[in-house]
């Protein structure tokens, strides 16, 4: 346990887990984004979906659990390196400019603890509006199951809420475009050959994810579908 | 060669001590030479401000040819400077324009203690290089050189690491103030060769942990410490830094 | 001045054969046992390529070090900037080479001044040089086959040059650093960066320790030790341009001088002719380019007074390449003071190039015609580079202006075969001994020396040392010398500040530096140097009535640090003029103009010279005394140069 625990505190521990953890929520995000996209084939098919994972019973909340530490970790984790940034350097520059270059500092990972804390923010919130909410009830081939159809419909026929929800989605393909590079940089999966390749994926996967999850409100409350 | 001269405004970084404020102050050169570097720019100033009886800045520096590392100036915000690849005393003033301003600090991070004006303290450097930046062989009577043939790849790379010069930018420059590429580079050249290999596990635990304890900052992956580094190390120094250490968790303790 | 053998140089070499000489002494020399090691102290003063290789293996031993830097890291050190290689006689690439010819080459580039015995002795480590420097990690360049590669360098006929890239120095001293660093991790040696030394300190005639100030602090420290060894390199910021670090300087050298060692040969300096020229006034520091450059540039200026076409507009017939037309057989490889010297010569006639006339054109037009540009860039690529970064001119379409500047200095403490002084316990290594290069040292064999005397010869010699005073009395700082030494420091100091005049140190620096340049450079005559003795004894005196030094003591103060080196520049200035003056004859990197042939080539005088000049010091109002080492060349016969 202590071996643990000296690997995890270290500087390269904590990046390392950092990037595990992200890589984990990453693949979350994905099929999460999969399970969105059942929207568009029609109310049974995403109130199936939706069924089908609460089936999983005691799985599902291992899955839960696990995903619950993962997020939180990831997010202690950034916020203790950005406080630890702070007393590293107590004394600030009157000007500090970026060389450019082989630089990585972009608005995407100079925001990371920002929009870090608001997509913790706004998961608090959106397991509040769809996890815990009281679903109506749909039926579908004789089974009983919730409506997230009709509940996904209503909450963003609501503008104020589908803005909220597209600018929360544009900040996580924010938070992704670095934190996806970086990971693989955090867990040593890079030469120099690979840098740029890896680079311009995350930037293509952080933007395929972003659109993806902004599709969906947007669809719904241009009644596109 | 020129013969014509330009107008340098400088803010300067004065701080008498480690327990005095500090503050910029403002001079201006009024006959700088194009083909002066930034170093001498310094030294032009210096001998005015003695003939009027100032007290000269007080700045880093010794082999003025880029591989000493001695030399750690922070230039309108970007450690060494604006050049790619170029220690500030390398740096010419014909990169900059007849009128311009320039701001200049010293590194700072907590690892760098302050000692006067732009001088600091970088003997943690040091210290992590003590925690086993080396391969233990004593002075004697070791194997012939050519007895342990090593890969044109792996020696060109190891070489590319090798190349540090110690001069800090790279902790200067992080927004974190990490030292990962000065220590990432050590560890990767010594991996890339086989007299490394006995001692790696060892190496990368203790350098990694004596980055800590100097109070360097975590690295957060900007990679602008490749960006101004002098000898361009790349940041895949860091990324074969964590595979080490992954890879050494037998010797964590 | 007298010159006298009165018997106090003993050079020590041993009886025997050359070959057996090193390995007779060795098994002859005393050694001290693993308990007693642990009781002695030895300072080494400077971290360059022999402090760092001496500190780290004598801490190995067992014996606590205390290692003393002015650089606020050991790996500053000026060894970083050497570019071009490190020799030795592995004989890799099958090309003849052998011990005896790396000793032969070396001596004979030394223009028979060195003593066969220390350069045999350097040529045999020097093997074991690079299988030292492999086995910590050095990352030579390497062939395909993953075995080491060699380069010819300096006009050598065997590729005996180990290199990395153009940094080796870098690497070799990292190497030595880090073995260093591993033994202040274990506690054996203990590090003083930031430290300059400013006195040694004896007790009955022997070298006990020595004051230091803390350049942070301004604090006068007082070290002791059962042994001091200088690795502090050479003297060439005498000068004041040179293509030395900024912080490289004669103190602790000369404080040594002072307190009773002597200095050999202190004339001998090495002028490199292919450097970056100057300038301007604000000019720092010079920059040397690769010598390798001679390989494939042409040299040349035109044949008129004052022609001040753009190079590529003076056509051939106007060109005057001159190296070529007066060394056909060599051309533009020829030596390097005989390169340096040529240069000076046509630009006194007043063709040389460029604002200050005070260059040459190195052209690459003609390679690039007969092997293309893209064959150059691969050779030269870098030192285009650094060429165009430093003058912002485009060498692949420009003539390179180069200009000679100072580089080495062959001269230093006089040392016996042991590395040690005149003053017994004061062991002197490196740059800053004058051993083994004689009137001019060879490419790629600085490197070589550093690492030969602090990983190879030191450690058996100063057992021998210390072996012998095992049971001399333990002295603490509290002692007496150390108190009148640490009171001479700071009164020098006080007195410095106290100045408060109206030039300022770089003022003085420039001036000596011009009169050094000027008449004890590439070409030196009676007349000039007598007139320099007293210019510069007239710069001394106003040097202490008008220097002006800013700020305190007790603080961080690079021109104090500045002014105190300077005040000793300007008295080894004088002893080098002494010498210049007194060495009747032209050898090496030392031309007097009245020791020429008929068309302008150096006249050496084995007869009278074949020497070496050791000085001593008798008092700052008295003049240094000349004693003589006599060179016997028992295993080569000197001949004359020659490179028609």
């Amino acid at each position: 346990m202590s071996k643990a625990a000296t690997f995890l505190n270290s500087q390269v521990g904590r990046k390392i887990a950092t990037g595990v953890t992200g890589f984990g929520l990453v693949l979350f995000i994905i099929v999460h984004l999969l399970g969105n996209l059942a929207y568009f084939a029609g109310a049974e098919a995403i109130n199936t979906y939706s069924h089908t994972l609460h089936q999983l019973g005691p799985l599902l909340w291992i899955v839960r659990l696990g995903l619950l530490l993962f997020f939180v970790y990831h997010a202690w984790l950034g916020i203790s390196i950005w406080l630890e940034r702070r007393k590293a350097r107590p004394d600030k520059y009157e000007m500090y400019a970026s060389r450019g270059g082989a630089s990585r500092q972009s608005w995407s990972s100079s925001s990371m603890i920002l929009t870090g804390i608001l997509l913790l923010l706004f998961v608090i919130t959106h397991l509040n509006t769809f996890a815990f909410h009281d679903f109506e009830k749909a039926i579908h081939g004789g089974v009983e199951m919730h409506d997230v159809h009709a509940r996904l419909s209503e909450v963003f026929a609501q503008p104020i809420y589908t803005i909220y929800y597209v600018v929360i989605m544009v900040l996580l393909g924010m938070h992704l475009r670095h934190g996806v590079w970086s990971a693989f940089q955090s867990l040593g999966w890079m030469s120099s050959k690979t840098n740029p390749i890896i680079y311009s994926i995350a930037f293509v996967l952080a933007l395929i994810i972003a659109a993806g999850f902004i599709g969906l409100p947007l669809s719904i409350y241009f009644e596109l579908v | 060669m020129s013969d014509q001269t330009m107008t340098i405004h400088l803010k300067i970084w004065r701080q008498k001590d480690k327990n005095s404020p500090g503050k910029l102050v403002d001079y201006t050169v009024d006959d700088a030479n194009p083909d002066m570097s930034f170093l001498e720019l310094l030294d032009w100033l210096n001998e005015r401000l003695m003939n009027e009886g100032r007290e000269p800045v007080e700045f880093d520096h010794d082999c003025r040819e880029g591989i000493c590392g001695s030399c750690n100036l922070v230039l309108n915000g970007m450690a060494h400077g604006p050049m790619q690849g170029t220690a500030v005393c390398q740096l010419h003033m014909r990169k900059y324009k007849d009128g311009d301003t320039i701001v200049v600090e010293p590194w700072r991070a907590r690892a760098f203690p302050h000692i006067k004006d732009l001088v600091v303290d970088r003997s943690a450097l040091d210290r992590i290089m003590a925690a086993g930046g080396y391969i233990s062989v004593n002075t004697g009577a070791p194997a012939d050189a050519n007895a342990i043939p090593i890969n044109k790849y792996d020696a060109d790379l190891a070489f590319d690491y090798a190349a540090c010069i110690g001069c800090g930018a790279c902790v200067a420059a992080c927004p974190n103030s990490s030292a990962s590429l000065f220590t990432g580079a050590k560890i990767a050249q010594l991996a890339h060769l086989p007299q490394g290999h006995p001692e790696r596990k060892k190496r990368v635990v203790s350098m990694v942990d004596k980055m800590a304890d100097e109070g360097f900052g975590d690295c957060s992956n900007y990679a602008e410490c490749e960006a101004v580094c002098p000898a361009e190390i790349s940041i895949t120094s860091i990324a074969e830094m964590r595979r080490e250490y992954f890879k050494a968790l037998s010797e964590i303790e | 001045m007298t010159a006298s053998n009165n018997g106090v140089l003993n050079s020590k070499v041993p009886e025997g054969n050359l070959q057996d000489k090193w390995d007779n002494h060795k098994n002859n020399l005393r050694l001290v046992n693993p308990a007693n090691k642990r009781k002695f102290t030895v300072l080494v003063v400077g971290t360059g390529l022999a402090g760092a290789s001496a500190a780290a293996s004598l801490a190995e031993l067992g014996y606590n070090v205390k290692a003393f830097t002015i650089l606020d890291s050991p790996r500053r050190a000026h060894s970083i900037a050497a570019q071009g290689g490190i020799n030795a006689a592995k004989n890799y690439p099958n090309d003849g080479d052998t011990v005896w010819r790396l000793f032969h080459d070396t001596i004979k580039g030394g223009d028979y001044r060195s003593r066969e015995a220390n350069v045999f002795r350097l040529a045999q480590v020097s093997n074991s040089i690079i299988d030292q420097c492999v086995a910590q990690g050095v990352p030579f360049a390497r062939e395909y086959g993953g075995l080491l590669d060699n380069r010819s360098f300096g006009g050598a006929q065997v590729s005996r040059t180990f290199y990395a890239r153009g940094q080796t120095g870098q690497q070799l001293l990292l190497g030595a650093y880090s073995a260093m660093m591993r033994q202040v991790h274990t506690g054996k040696i203990e590090l003083f960066p930031r430290r300059e030394m400013l006195d040694l300190v004896k007790v009955d005639g022997k070298a006990r320790g020595l004051v230091a100030r803390n350049l942070t602090t301004g604090e006068i420290e007082r070290y002791a030790g059962d042994a001091v060894l200088l690795c502090t390199g050479g003297y060439g910021n005498v000068y004041y341009l040179s293509t030395m670090a900024k912080n490289c300087n004669a103190t602790a050298v000369w404080r040594c001088y002072k307190r009773g060692a002597q200095f050999g040969n202190p004339s001998f300096t090495q002028i490199h002719p292919t450097c970056i020229p100057v300038s301007g006034k604000y000019q720092s520091k010079l920059t040397l380019m690769s010598e390798s450059l001679r390989n494939d540039g042409r040299v040349w200026v035109p044949k008129k007074k004052g022609d001040n076409r753009p190079p590529n507009e003076i056509p051939e017939e106007d060109r005057d390449y001159y190296l070529e037309r007066r060394y056909p057989s060599f051309g533009n490889l020829a030596p390097r003071d005989v390169s340096s010297r040529s240069a000076k010569y046509v630009c006194d006639e007043g063709r040389g190039v460029g604002k200050t006339g005070l260059a040459v054109y190195m052209d690459f037009a003609d390679s690039i015609k007969r092997l293309g540009v893209d064959a150059i860039k691969a050779k030269y690529g870098n030192l285009f580079a650094m060429y165009e970064k430093i003058t912002a001119e485009n060498p692949y379409e420009v003539p390179m202006r180069i200009f000679p500047a100072v580089h080495f200095t062959m001269g230093g403490l006089w040392v016996d075969y042991n590395l040690s002084s005149t003053i017994p316990g004061l062991y002197v290594l490196g740059e800053a001994n004058f051993a083994d290069h004689g009137g001019n040292r060879l490419g790629a064999s600085a490197l070589m020396q550093g690492l030969a005397d602090g990983y190879f010869v030191v450690p058996y010699t100063l057992s021998d040392y210390l072996a012998e005073n095992l049971h001399s009395e333990k002295i603490g700082t509290d002692h007496e010398a150390f108190a009148k030494a640490e009171k001479e420091t700071m009164e020098r100091i006080n007195k410095l500040l106290s100045v408060k005049g109206k030039k300022t140190v770089l003022d003085f620096h420039r001036e000596l530096g011009e009169l050094m340049w000027d008449h004890v450079g590439m070409s030196r005559n009676k007349k000039d140097l007598e007139m320099v003795i007293k210019k510069i004894t007239g710069l001394r005196e106003e040097f202490w009535k008008d220097v002006n030094i800013p700020g305190e003591n007790n603080t961080l103060n690079k021109y104090l640090e500045y002014a105190l080196r300077v005040a000793d520049y300007m008295e080894l200035g004088e002893l080098m003029a002494r010498d210049a003056l007194d060495r009747e004859e032209s050898c090496g990197g030392h031309f007097r103009e009245e020791h020429q042939t008929e068309d302008g080539e150096a006249v050496r005088d084995d007869e009278n010279f074949c020497n070496v000049s050791s000085w001593e010091y008798r008092g700052d109002d008295k003049e240094p005394v000349k004693h003589v080492e006599d060179l016997n060349f028992e295993f080569v016969t000197p001949t004359q140069r020659s490179y028609k």
